[in-house]
């Protein structure tokens, strides 16, 4: 089944390491809100024959939304899709935005599972991301989200210069011992246009060395396998069953759809974004014009190497799914690849399928691009 | 009376010939000073940016002497170069004068006196010019000392001139008149006519550069070369003003330029005699040498599928340039390429920058080395241009190498450098001649696969540039040379294959195993640099694993970025070369060119 996704554009100020399309005027929301609903109506149509079972709120920050504006997007939702009853519906929040009345009326609205953009619960490290909420503030929060939610995911943003694991462990054992079922663990990145990027260039900070960042990688990934969770994606961690099924729906090649600006959508062998300015998106939809800013039609060709490298970041390449949809044997074609991963420690090959180790998913582009 | 003076210009570079020359055409009205791109003589690209000359070129010029009478002046240009002495041999041996150009600030260098020299062998009357004295560090007394010292004659001879603001022009231009012999003009013996250059037209095929000797050249004869030994029908002939100007003939004592629709540049030997074919034919002219490359390379193309692309281009730059050669090899590592031969470094660069530049491919070198000659056990001889083709060390007798005779002038204070610096190349120490007080000429013999490297600019630093340099080709000796090998992971790579002297050999793996750690980047694995001889290793550096090279996160489901990225890292690994399970990049390939000795 295929996954919906709805970018909230908004954020109540920039993260110094966020380079990701938003806007910061609220005032704009509700021409965003109906200007999205008008996306959804005039588009629908062309998948009426497809279930959805998966909605996912990302953003910027969608907890910014009111409950009548979340409701108004979900009603239209249901009226222009086929959504299983049996959906995961998913929304990123920042703890600064929740308290108990905002969490419940995400309960009532069927929303069943939670991001938490927690990103450290040291107050130092918060300071150095930049980020809005401090340690107290997020302990409050979890403890909200885990009384009404059985499914809900924790952030960690970790490899900040001069961390150690010890310091990515008091965070991480937090989680543990609230027994969140899902983790989201990532390595901090300097993007360009970022102010952490400036002061990288500016040297004001530093970066950790790629065998550091490898380093804290492999010690994270192996303590929360030890602790019950397992790494199902690069990034991705969960106790059994709560794999993130939108998500997934990125590794495993399967369809989903975008609305709102800068959304991305793949569907029938077909990706396209929408245009990441918001005023444009805006205007393009009240003028009737479509706000797809590029569309790309998969050549044979680009359509197995990101089966691949999606693949690899995942669960791994499913020989079967291969040879369904390109007609050939993995396993043949790539005797060799697969004889050099087994034996350096990078791959496992299990019943039907080879998976990156631990190891592996650390050089997961450079196999792609290598070999593939 | 006989108005023909045919001369060259000797100078070290940068000491202004080029200028010199521009003055000489705008004061005799043969080019106006407002159409001229500064020094014209230097009219290749690559020549005007490197400021130095590489191919020779001629101009006629006419002057009005003060005596009243018309002159036509010849003036032969030489290249710049020690890699192409035997090029101005030919050019000298065309004139019957020579400028002497020095620098007032700098003096006289290492390549002037043994072009000085050629040019008194040839028996050409020398006229000094001091130039460049309207700088405020000219030392004209010091520089008239070490000219006379050279030459003899009176101070007072000695031209004072300035080629930029135009000072001394018209006494240099009275100097020709006056000292430069006239040519022996003789119309009526058979045609004898010397080949001192020749380009290549595309529309026209070869045109010959040529001092006509004796006899005269008339369009319509029939001509033959004496050592190619090939015969054609003269089409065009005439003298080189500006451009080539048709006259229908050549007399004897003039310079000018020959087409008769010969193809091959190879045809068309330098320092080779035109004869008249239908005359009996006589000795040819004298000093005659088949031009040999030095010193060899492996050119390949960086992609595999410009392979036909490269050969055409180098086919392309051997019509003018016969000192190149190639010849098709096939490299393990870097597929099918061609060993290319070459004068010297200079001319090997020369060729890289052409095709990089004008024909726009991506090339890999590999390191340039000489002709070694191997005696097998077996009696065989063997001459070795490529270290990959080396026997096995239970096959060699004993390895001759090429020894060169060179020439350092050099300001005193630097000998200690100098000598430092000739032990380290394994020079032999010859002699010292003190030209002034404070300038000698230091003499030393070396095996010319040392000074192929970086000898020169190691030279240069160590005398703060003012040393300089000169060589020619002695002989071949027996040395204790030995094939290093490199191997990655077990694997040898033959195009990072060396001939060293064996004593260096260890201290040169060493230095060439951490220089390849340095440029080869991480990989998947480990991968191990060994250098080794025969089957004893005798360096080994590890590059460790790569860690780390994954995208953290991919927003909201943005696969293309993801699918961009990999496709730009994909784009990366085609520039390198795969050997076995390693990728090197191609400056890798170059790696022993920047080791410290």
């Amino acid at each position: 089944m295929s996954g919906l996704y709805l970018h909230i554009p908004f954020c109540s100020k920039r993260c110094n390491y966020c380079n990701f399309y938003f806007s910061v005027n609220k005032k704009l929301i509700p021409d965003y809100i109906s200007a999205l609903k008008k996306e959804i109506n005039l588009t629908s149509e062309k998948y009426h024959s497809i279930e959805f079972d998966s909605v996912y709120f990302g953003g910027g920050t969608p907890s910014l939304l009111s409950e009548s504006e979340l409701s108004s997007i979900l009603d239209t939702l249901y009226s222009n899709f086929k959504i299983s009853p049996y959906s995961e519906i998913s929304i990123e929040s920042n703890p600064e935005d929740l308290d108990e009345s905002k969490i419940k009326s995400y309960i009532n609205k069927g929303i069943n599972r939670l991001s938490l953009g927690i990103q450290s619960l040291n107050d130092n490290e918060l300071i150095f991301l930049s980020r809005k909420h401090n340690r107290i503030q997020s302990l409050e929060v979890i403890n909200l989200v885990k009384k009404y939610f059985n499914n809900y995911s924790l952030d960690i943003i970790y490899s900040l210069p001069g961390q150690t694991f010890e310091n990515i462990k008091d965070t991480l054992d937090i989680f543990i011992q609230t027994e969140v079922p899902h983790i989201s663990a990532y390595t901090l990145t300097f993007e360009e246009n970022t102010l952490l990027h400036k002061n990288l260039k500016d040297k004001l900070i530093s970066k950790n060395s790629t065998d550091i960042e490898a380093d804290l990688f492999l010690k994270l990934s192996s303590y929360l396998n030890k602790t019950g969770y397992s790494h199902y994606e690069v990034s991705s961690f969960s106790k059994s069953g709560f794999e993130s099924k939108h998500n997934s729906k990125y590794w495993t090649y399967t369809d989903y759809i975008g609305f709102g600006p800068s959304a991305h959508s793949f569907y029938k062998n077909k990706r396209w974004n929408n245009y990441s300015s918001l005023g444009k998106y805006i205007r393009l939809i009240n003028e009737n014009k479509s706000p797809i800013e590029k569309s790309i039609s998969l050549n044979q060709e680009e359509s197995k190497f990101e089966f691949l490298t999606l693949s690899l970041r995942h669960k791994g390449i499913n020989f079967d799914v291969y040879e369904k949809l390109f007609n050939e044997d993995f396993k043949i074609i790539y005797d060799d690849v697969i004889k050099i991963l087994k034996s350096n420690e990078l791959a496992e090959v299990k019943s039907g399928f080879i998976k990156l180790t631990d190891k592996g998913y650390l050089l997961a582009d450079e196999i792609c691009s290598r070999y593939f | 009376m006989n108005k023909f003076r045919n001369f060259c210009i000797i100078a070290h570079i940068d000491h202004g010939k080029s200028t010199l020359a521009d003055r000489l055409l705008e004061f005799t009205r043969t080019i106006e000073s407002r159409n001229m791109t500064k020094q014209v003589l230097d009219n290749m690209d690559l020549e005007q940016e490197r400021g130095i000359t590489i191919k020779l070129h001629a101009i006629q010029m006419n002057y009005k002497s003060l005596d009243g009478e018309e002159y036509i002046l010849n003036l032969i240009d030489t290249p710049g170069h020690v890699d192409f002495s035997y090029e101005v041999s030919r050019s000298l041996a065309a004139c019957e004068g020579a400028l002497l150009v020095v620098d007032s600030t700098q003096g006289i260098e290492a390549q002037t006196i043994s072009n000085l020299y050629l040019a008194i062998d040839n028996g050409l009357e020398i006229i000094p010019v001091i130039n460049k004295i309207d700088l405020p560090s000219a030392m004209v007394d010091d520089v008239s000392s070490q000219i006379l010292e050279l030459i003899g004659g009176k101070k007072e001879d000695i031209v004072k001139a300035s080629a930029k603001v135009g000072t001394g022009t018209q006494d240099i231009l009275e100097a020709i008149i006056k000292k430069i012999p006239p040519p022996k003009i003789d119309n009526t013996k058979p045609l004898r006519a010397l080949i001192f250059d020749s380009l290549f037209d595309i529309y026209r095929g070869v045109v010959i550069y040529i001092r006509v000797v004796d006899g005269e050249l008339k369009e319509g004869d029939e001509v033959n070369f004496y050592f190619s030994d090939k015969t054609f029908i003269a089409e065009e002939v005439g003298i080189l003003k500006m451009g080539r100007k048709r006259t229908g003939k050549l007399e004897s004592g003039n310079v000018g330029y020959l087409i008769c629709g010969m193809k091959d540049v190879n045809d068309c030997k330098v320092g080779d005699t035109v004869f008249s074919s239908k005359q009996q034919i006589s000795e040819p002219l004298p000093g005659y040498q088949e031009v040999k490359p030095m010193v060899f390379s492996g050119i390949y193309p960086a992609n595999t599928e410009d392979f036909e692309n490269l050969r055409d281009s180098l086919s392309k730059l051997k019509l003018n340039d016969a000192s190149l050669t190639y010849e098709p090899e096939t490299s393990v590592a870097l597929g099918f390429g061609f060993r290319c031969g070459f004068l010297g470094m200079l001319h090997m660069e020369i060729i890289q920058e052409r095709l990089e530049r004008e024909y726009n491919l991506n090339i890999v070198t590999t390191v340039p080395n000489v002709e070694y000659k191997v005696y097998k056990t077996n009696g065989e001889m063997l001459v070795v241009d490529n270290p990959s083709i080396m026997p096995d060390p239970s096959m060699i007798d004993y390895i001759e190498e090429p020894y060169i005779k060179s020439q350092i002038i050099t300001p005193t204070e630097y000998i200690g450098n100098i000598m430092k610096l000739a032990n380290d190349r394994r020079g032999i120490y010859k002699t010292t001649n003190y030209l002034d007080p404070k300038r000698v000429d230091v003499q030393f013999e070396f095996p010319l696969g040392e000074i192929i490297f970086d000898f020169f600019d190691k030279l240069k630093s160590t005398t703060r540039g003012y040393a300089s340099f000169d060589y020619e080709l002695m002989d071949y000796r027996e040395s204790s040379l030995v094939k290093l090998d490199i191997m990655l992971n077990g694997e040898p790579v033959d195009a990072l294959s060396s001939i060293v002297h064996r004593d260096n050999a260890f201290d040169w793996g060493k230095k060439l195993c951490l220089k390849l750690k340095e440029l080869i980047p991480r990989q998947m694995f480990e991968v191990a640099i060994q250098a080794g001889i025969g089957n004893k290793i005798v360096a080994r550096e590890t590059i460790s694993a790569m860690r780390k090279n994954v995208t953290a996160k991919c927003y909201g489901g943005d696969i293309s970025r993801k699918r961009k990225l990999l496709e730009k890292q994909k784009e990366g690994k085609k520039r390198m070369k795969q050997i076995g399970s390693v990728e090197i990049p191609q400056e890798a390939f170059l790696a022993v060119l920047s080791i410290e000795k």
